[in-house]
């Protein structure tokens, strides 16, 4: 009761506090203490509400919502009785506000929200760093992401700045067939044990590993939760059951939760390092990726001053060396951060756009009602009144439109989600969530006060005018409000312009190969099963033959590496002395091919000649290289050139076309073939065929014929190459469709805004056109006049927008391609797009005006 | 002359009826009673400070006691502008109701 009784004015707390105790007496001492709290909200709300009444400057707080409760009732009433208006502006606000709140929780999701782990803005990603490459074109922007090696593992766990330090490793791993199941490729994480402490996961059963499991090979093994419940149906007693894989036989540990998830990327099973003496002395894979969390208190630029000395100290082979530590949260986000933000851009431009459209159409509105206002003014409301009553009709407006638009919002965040790429991380955090009502609400607020308040202040401006004045809608203002709507569509079409073309530009760029008839699988031969090169090279052998063997199917070939398909590979070779600049290391591509190959992929040998069959074995083994690297390192004179790689000597004998491997937009890189008849293929190839019929058609024909061979082996990544090659594009697909969808709505709302806008442009000037009319003017000088008058306001929008266009250009170049500022074509859209607008906006209006009859209209005033 | 409310007059009459021993809860109870209004405890405590900063009555603080929960009790008693401010209102009322009979009298529709 003392804290309540302090919302009592101080005199009166004393007798108050009796008054009650005194009257509370007879109650039950439970119900006593709610009941004098309650007495002394409501006594101390009479006080305050008294206070209020009596300070005049404060009155409206009190006055305020009853008139606004009466202008609502007066503005439903209104609005019903204009259904089709009132439902438009309902329409343009709901699709505006729902877009830019859809897109606000992608931004929200993916951008502003912290990590869902513990800690998660100290962490960061750990690097090496490799400073000779930075002088490489091809390998320079990967100088500082390399990944750490085991050594340096345990070299940093000392580290005095990192609180823990945890690093992973994918690899592939085999589930073996079992009755009608298949062979199935399973991703395997290797894992320190200070993984899932880093990251805040804990087991669902059993445990995950210790320090030991870093150093020894207790042969242990995670499952994660989703194949648990698959393969073996969720059953708990599978703790401490052995799990048969391709390198023996592991004991089940635990089971890791199927919410754990970096990103987009997830294992089926985890094993800890176990980097044992033995397999010290032969491991030396250098693909551990580092992550780890800084000691509290610590700033990055601190750790990364005292990793990079620890690396550099210790590590020198092939020549200076350092560390190099990124934000973990930067390392997910940065690469979609501009796209997303454009966007959301162009969702807020967009709204801007519909406030201006339905403040315009309520400006046109405003001469219907001037009698109206004049009325209210007579008896007495002042200025500011009319003003509160017209922003209360207006929200009812917008209120509704926000409403619709959380409809609008919820599935327009479903559809984002759904069709976003495999760049986009974090899409389980995008949800509709108080942050994002807050947005909604927020938003719908804003666009509120921009539409209602031009109108409000220019009828209350027409009330105010003297009585018998004639009212002319105000013209400049909503010149001014087209003007705004139609520079904002201008800028969106321009924009969803540049996405939509660099999406073509990329689609059409020369790949190096026909892309179109090519189908293809991934093999990867498990281990105990294939050992030996000599084993390899028979199954792909017959792989080849199987496919080749399909009717529909014209030639097969096998590779190590397949563009749009397979990662780059760069390794190390060194020049003969034949070499322009003389011998020494570079880096370059390495692919293993079957002499099929290049007829396979229609990749044109333009020197010399490609593989064949009968290339002998032993002695010098032929090399065939790309354009780019004869270019680059024989000056375009390759052929019968001579390098090295260990004790293996190669020669150049024929010079083939650079092939785009990457996405389209990625340059070529310098990439030489190997025979797979001269050099054993590995374990992990590619099977391709040219086919005569749709590729497609024939994929489960394939998986079948290949999985005859030995079932034993999974078949995974049937795919087409032209699916391959749209998916390197699904991110400029994502944005151009959005980007363009957003465009359309905005062209939409500048032909409606534009259009209603000249109506009652010609419908004012009525008495003006009947004149001309009467006075010899032909129609069609009237249908040019409305029309010039629509064409200017385009011009002068479309002036403003191609500007907006040129920074939006700018702010978002690092996503476009081949599409410059001053781009021709998008140019040309963008002005075929203002004509098309000028003339749906102005078209039925001009015509109306040319067919007015000049007696009528004369006598009618 | 200065009008009073209807509340103001309510309460200032109960004051008036209770003499010396008169606070917030016999106030309110007497007007329940005998007017038959029921006024809330807010309005009765906001009244009776106005009253009392209009110098229309005058409040003192008697000692606590235990069932009060040790709170002293404030008592109101009406001054001479209080009581002249209610002998002009009553009598205005009285005079426009001179010579008419509510009881007779019949309201327009």
């Amino acid at each position: 009761m003392r804290l309540w009784l302090h919302l009592v004015p101080r005199a009166w707390r004393e007798s108050v506090a009796g008054d009650l105790a005194e009257q509370g007496r007879t109650m039950a001492p439970l119900v006593r203490p709610i009941w004098v709290a309650w007495r002394v909200v409501e006594i101390a709300a009479v006080f305050a509400a008294d206070r209020l009444r009596q300070r005049a400057g404060v009155r409206w707080i009190v006055r305020w919502p009853a008139e606004a409760i009466r202008d609502a009732h007066h503005g439903l009433r209104r609005w019903r009785g204009r259904p089709v208006f009132a439902l438009a502006a309902i329409a343009t606000i709901a699709l505006s506000t729902g877009a830019s709140t859809a897109l606000f929780s992608m931004v929200d999701g993916v951008l502003l929200k912290p990590l869902p782990y513990p800690h998660a803005d100290r962490l960061v990603q750990v690097n090496r760093t490799y400073p000779a490459w930075r002088t490489d074109p091809i390998l320079a922007p990967s100088w500082e992401r390399i990944s750490l090696a085991w050594p340096e593992f345990f070299a940093l766990q000392h580290a005095r700045t990192l609180d823990l330090l945890a690093v992973r490793t994918s690899q592939l791993g085999l589930l073996s067939p079992s009755g009608e199941a298949a062979a199935r490729e399973l991703t395997v994480a290797v894992v320190s044990a200070s993984y899932f402490e880093l990251f805040g996961v804990r087991p669902i059963a059993g445990r995950f590993f210790d320090p030991r499991d870093d150093v020894e090979d207790r042969r242990v093994v995670l499952l994660d939760e989703t194949l648990w419940k698959t393969r073996f149906g969720g059953d708990p007693s599978v703790l401490g059951r052995p799990l048969p894989l391709a390198d023996g036989t592991r004991t089940i540990a635990g089971i890791v939760p199927a919410s754990f998830k970096i990103g987009r990327w997830k294992a089926d099973l985890w094993q800890p390092l176990s980097v044992t003496p033995a397999s010290r002395r032969v491991d030396n894979d250098r693909n551990l990726e580092g992550v780890a969390r800084l000691r509290d208190g610590v700033t990055l630029r601190q750790a990364e001053a005292e990793i990079d000395a620890m690396l550099r100290a210790s590590f020198r082979y092939r020549g200076e060396t350092g560390g190099r530590l990124t934000s973990f949260f930067d390392r997910q986000v940065a690469p979609v951060r501009t796209a997303l933000l454009v966007l959301l851009g162009g969702a807020l431009l967009l709204l801007v756009m519909a406030c201006a459209n339905v403040a315009g159409f309520l400006v046109g509105d405003a001469a219907s009602r001037v009698h109206e206002m004049r009325v209210r003014a007579a008896v007495g409301a002042g200025r500011g009144r009319v003003v509160r009553q017209l922003l209360v009709e207006t929200a009812l407006l917008v209120g509704a439109g926000g409403v619709a638009g959380g409809l609008v919002a919820m599935w327009g965040v479903r559809g984002l989600v759904a069709l976003a790429p495999a760049s986009v991380p974090r899409l389980l955090e995008v949800t509709l969530d108080a942050r994002v009502l807050a947005f909604a609400i927020a938003s719908t607020a804003a666009a509120a006060l921009l539409s209602g308040t031009i109108p409000a202040f220019v009828l209350a401006r027409h009330a105010a005018a003297s009585g018998s004045a004639r009212v002319t809608s105000s013209r400049p203002v909503q010149a001014k409000l087209l003007v705004v709507q139609l520079a904002a569509g201008i800028t969106l079409l321009a924009g969803a312009g540049l996405f939509v073309r660099t999406l073509q530009n990329l689609d059409r760029v020369d790949v190096g190969f026909a892309r179109d008839h090519l189908l293809s699988a991934r093999v990867a031969l498990p281990q105990p099963l294939y050992t030996r090169p000599a084993q390899y090279q028979q199954y792909f052998e017959r792989a080849e033959a199987a496919m080749a063997a399909l009717p529909g199917v014209a030639a097969a070939a096998v590779t190590s590496g397949l563009p749009f398909a397979t990662g780059r590979a760069s390794t190390t070779i060194r020049l003969g002395d034949d070499a322009p600049g003389g011998a020494r290391p570079i880096e370059a591509q390495r692919r293993f091919v079957s002499p099929g190959y290049f007829r396979v992929m229609e990749l044109p040998i333009v020197a010399g000649r490609g593989f064949s069959p009968s290339d002998p074995i032993g002695g010098e083994v032929f090399a065939v290289v790309s354009r780019d690297m004869a270019r680059r390192f024989w000056n375009g004179q390759a052929l019968g050139k001579h390098f090295t790689q260990g004790p293996l000597q190669f020669v150049v004998v024929g010079i083939a076309g650079d092939v785009r491997d990457q996405t389209p937009g990625v340059e070529p890189m310098a990439t030489f073939y190997i025979s797979t008849i001269q050099r054993p293929p590995w374990p992990n190839m590619r099977v391709v065929a040219r086919t005569s019929l749709p590729p497609a058609a024939l994929a489960s024909e394939a998986r079948r014929a290949l999985a005859a061979i030995d079932p034993a082996v999974p078949i995974e990544n049937v795919e087409t190459m032209e699916t391959l090659v749209t998916t390197s594009l699904a991110d400029q697909r994502y944005r151009a469709v959005l980007l363009g969808s957003l465009a359309a709505i905005a062209a939409l709302l500048a032909a409606v805004g534009l259009y209603g806008a000249m109506a009652r442009g010609v419908a004012d000037r009525r008495r003006e056109i009947g004149v001309r009319l009467a006075l010899g003017a032909r129609p069609a000088q009237v249908t040019r006049l409305v029309l010039g008058e629509a064409g200017r306001l385009v011009a002068i929008g479309g002036a403003i927008g191609v500007l907006g266009a040129i920074a939006t250009a700018r702010v978002s170049r690092q996503l476009l391609y081949g599409v410059g500022i001053l781009d021709g074509w998008t140019l040309a859209i963008v002005a075929l797009g203002a004509a098309v607008i000028a003339m749906a906006g102005g078209y039925v209006p001009a015509r109306r005006a040319s067919r007015l009859d000049p007696a009528s209209v004369l006598r009618a005033e | 002359m200065t009008l009073l409310g209807e509340v103001e007059q309510l309460v200032l009459l109960a004051v008036l009826r209770l003499g010396e021993s008169g606070y917030a809860v016999s106030i309110r109870d007497a007007i329940a009673e005998r007017a038959g209004v029921r006024l809330s405890r807010g309005t009765v405590y906001v009244t009776l400070d106005r009253l009392e900063r209009l110098g229309y009555v005058r409040s003192w603080f008697a000692d606590p006691t235990p069932e009060r929960g040790g709170k002293a009790k404030r008592y109101f008693a009406l001054q001479r502008t209080g009581l002249a401010v209610l002998r002009e209102n009553t009598r205005a009322v009285e005079r426009l109701l001179q010579g008419t009979s509510l009881a007779a009298a019949k309201g327009r529709g």
